[in-house]
């Protein structure tokens, strides 16, 4: 039996319907769904079949070419007979922005995209998919985070922009259980710190066909992401061109906190450094196909340069990024993708394709197998039994389904 | 011959040589002239649009409609408004294009090879949808004749490509020989096989420049296979901030 709760995408349904008909042409409501068959192998050698997906509901405002807003609820679609996790239903983007002459304000829940590179991204390392990413799906989605900023255009091409993105509340189950919270008015909602923000700012702008991007971000969450770290700042360069092929070059360096900083610069500067580079090109073949290639590397030079099963998440040197496709013309396309861990050659290769067949309605179909052995980043099988069955983070998964857009 | 018969004797000559040089365009219009004058028709100071593009293939229609925003033939921008590509857009400036997709707020630069990619999954490459460099600067233009094409007389120009950089190493074009539109237009491949077929249906006039607003493109190697794209409503020669051209614009 499948028991989903979205209650709050049918909410939203019915508000949109029951509003009166002058408001409706101020927005436009879009409804995406995702649904896949799964068959997996996990690390342990079960077998599983099961059904997955998402749903989501997009409201845009439409009305006010000076002022945006966006309101998307997503629940995961799983065949449960609990029903589905709270966990699972989310409010992906719920922003307004607005402009005035050159200048422009965003706040809320909104994607967070600073940088170039699709998986490794050392101007967006905190948001980026980086290592983990799910290659088993249409398109790679920018993740959103809360934030406030405001930026100054300066020509076509160049901007500044400074933005805070707070830490995030937490909220005691008793609350969670209450249907509405006002923030920050609730007793046993915990705020976060003011020195748990992220306090950032860059500067975009192009000369002799290159884009440069600067920027730098106080990430005062640093700590609640594995780290020991209290807090760190974090500096990054990133250049963009095309020399026949599109290419990207960024840098970043990372300084902890004092405490954890150590006394030797010189260890500081080599410890923080981290390196993106990627290249990208669509080559037209014949007179309607396109081939195109991506290839992404990140280069960690204080990190693990040989193979390393004593820890259980290590920071290797390097990782890299595979992509290439075929599009035939007609809407379907062939594509291979891969995740590569060169030091313990393990990889996670994915296969896939997608047919756009009908206007909104695509059929998608992905296989994911991991070459490396149990400790090592994409391993075949893993030590612990039960230790993930997500399907596509170790072992063999695929999947087939459709894309629908209404 | 007297003074008086002098006189007349060269305001005859004068009159046939006046005569004789307004007819000499009719004859003497070399292709390139001729591509002059329908580029002068087809490329605006300012223009702004609306419209459709229904791609047709085996498995029915797609609709796909857009607004768009253009300054002389190296700036514009496109932004589609229909449902499921809603919020897309493409900025040309130059030599340049730039992709924005709003699901994932990424901007994708194009260069190069890249820009004649389809616009997707139509007959439409990203370089014809949003402008871009002259025929003259990538075709050699040699007039082969007249013919009759939908009943009206047409310039027969063919097109042979000055490098690699183009979809179509050849097109063959009929000029209307009164309004200077393009009434049709074969696309061919290497091997000289004819790949597409764009037929011109409607055209309108606006401040003097007469410009298709009605075509479509046939895949002569597919069966039940068009573009058709259809501008519902234009204005040009009107105020457009240059500011619209931007990546601020484009990200908005």
């Amino acid at each position: 039996m499948v028991k989903v709760k979205l209650l709050p995408l049918l909410a939203a349904a019915v508000f949109m319907l029951s509003l009166p008909k002058a408001l409706h042409a101020d927005n436009i409501t879009t409804a995406e769904l995702e649904l896949f068959d799964v068959v997996q192998r996990s690390g342990d050698g079960t077998w599983y079949h099961y059904g997955a997906g998402s749903a989501s509901i997009k409201i845009d405002q439409t009305g006010n070419r000076n002022v945006r807003s966006q309101l998307e609820l997503s629940a995961a679609i799983l065949p449960t007979e609990e029903g589905v996790p709270d966990s699972l239903h989310t409010i992906n983007r719920a922003y307004g922005k607005f402009r005035f002459d050159s200048y422009r304000g965003v706040i809320g829940k909104a994607p967070f995209s600073w940088g170039e590179g699709l998986i490794f991204n050392v101007a967006d390392e905190i948001f980026s998919p980086g290592t983990s990413a799910n290659l088993m799906q249409q398109e790679f989605k920018d993740p959103s985070a809360w934030i406030t900023s405001f930026s100054k255009y300066f020509g076509p091409f160049s901007f500044v922009e400074v933005l805070v993105n707070p830490g995030t509340l937490e909220i005691s189950q008793e609350n969670q259980d209450n249907s509405l919270l006002s923030a920050g008015a609730t007793a046993g909602t915990k705020a976060p710190r003011m020195e748990d923000s992220r306090v950032g700012g860059r500067f975009v702008s192009k000369a002799g066909g290159i884009k440069f991007e600067g920027g730098y971000l106080f990430d005062g969450q640093n700590g609640q992401k594995g780290s020991d770290w209290d807090y760190s700042h974090r500096l990054f360069l990133n250049l963009q061109g095309n020399l026949w092929l599109d290419w990207h070059l960024s840098t970043s360096l990372e300084i902890p906190d004092p405490k954890h900083a150590g006394d030797n610069p010189g260890e500081i500067l080599w410890r923080g450094q981290l390196y993106t580079a990627g290249i990208y090109s669509m080559i037209p073949v014949a007179y309607n196909d396109t081939l195109s290639f991506r290839v992404e590397t990140r280069l960690y030079p204080a990190g693990s340069w040989s193979q390393d099963h004593s820890d259980n998440s290590p920071r290797y040197g390097i990782y890299s990024y595979g992509e290439i496709s075929y599009d035939f013309g007609d809407g379907l396309s062939l594509l291979t993708r891969s995740l590569v861990n060169p030091i313990d050659l393990s990889a996670r290769i994915s296969p896939g394709f997608s047919w756009n067949i009908f206007q909104g309605f695509t059929l998608l179909g992905f296989a994911t197998v991991h070459t490396g052995e149990a400790g090592d980043t994409y391993p075949w099988e893993t030590e612990n039994s039960g230790e993930s069955t997500l399907a596509g983070a170790s072992g063999l998964a695929l999947q087939i389904g459709s894309s629908i857009t209404y | 011959m007297n003074y008086t018969q002098k006189k007349m004797l060269l305001l005859v000559g004068l009159l046939a040589a006046v005569s004789m040089l307004s007819t000499l365009p009719l004859f003497a219009l070399t292709a390139e002239e001729v591509i002059e004058r329908l580029e002068a028709n087809q490329v605006h100071e300012t223009a702004r649009s609306e419209g459709r593009m229904i791609i047709t293939d085996r498995f029915g229609e797609k609709v796909t409609t857009f607004k768009s925003w253009a300054e002389g033939d190296e700036k514009s921008l496109i932004e589609f408004t229909s449902r499921q590509e809603r919020g897309q857009k493409i900025l040309r400036r130059e030599d340049e294009i730039y992709l924005y997709f709003p699901d994932a707020a990424e901007v994708i630069r194009l260069q190069g090879a890249a820009l004649r990619d389809s616009v997707l999954g139509s007959d439409m490459s990203y370089e014809d949808m949003t402008g871009g460099k002259g025929l003259l600067e990538s075709y050699n233009a040699e007039m082969l004749g007249k013919e009759t094409v939908d009943g009206e007389e047409c310039y027969k120009i063919e097109l042979h490509a000055k490098g690699r950089g183009v979809p179509y190493p050849k097109e063959i074009m009929w000029v209307d020989t009164e309004m200077f539109v393009n009434r049709k237009v074969h696309m061919f491949s290497l091997s000289d096989k004819l790949l597409k077929e764009m037929r011109m249906e409607d055209y309108t006039t606006q401040k003097g420049k007469t410009f298709p607003v009605r075509f479509i493109i046939e895949d002569k190697m597919k069966s039940n296979s068009s573009t058709e794209f259809v501008i519902e409503s234009i204005e040009i020669g009107i105020d457009i901030p240059s500011s619209l051209f931007s990546l601020e614009e484009l990200t908005w």
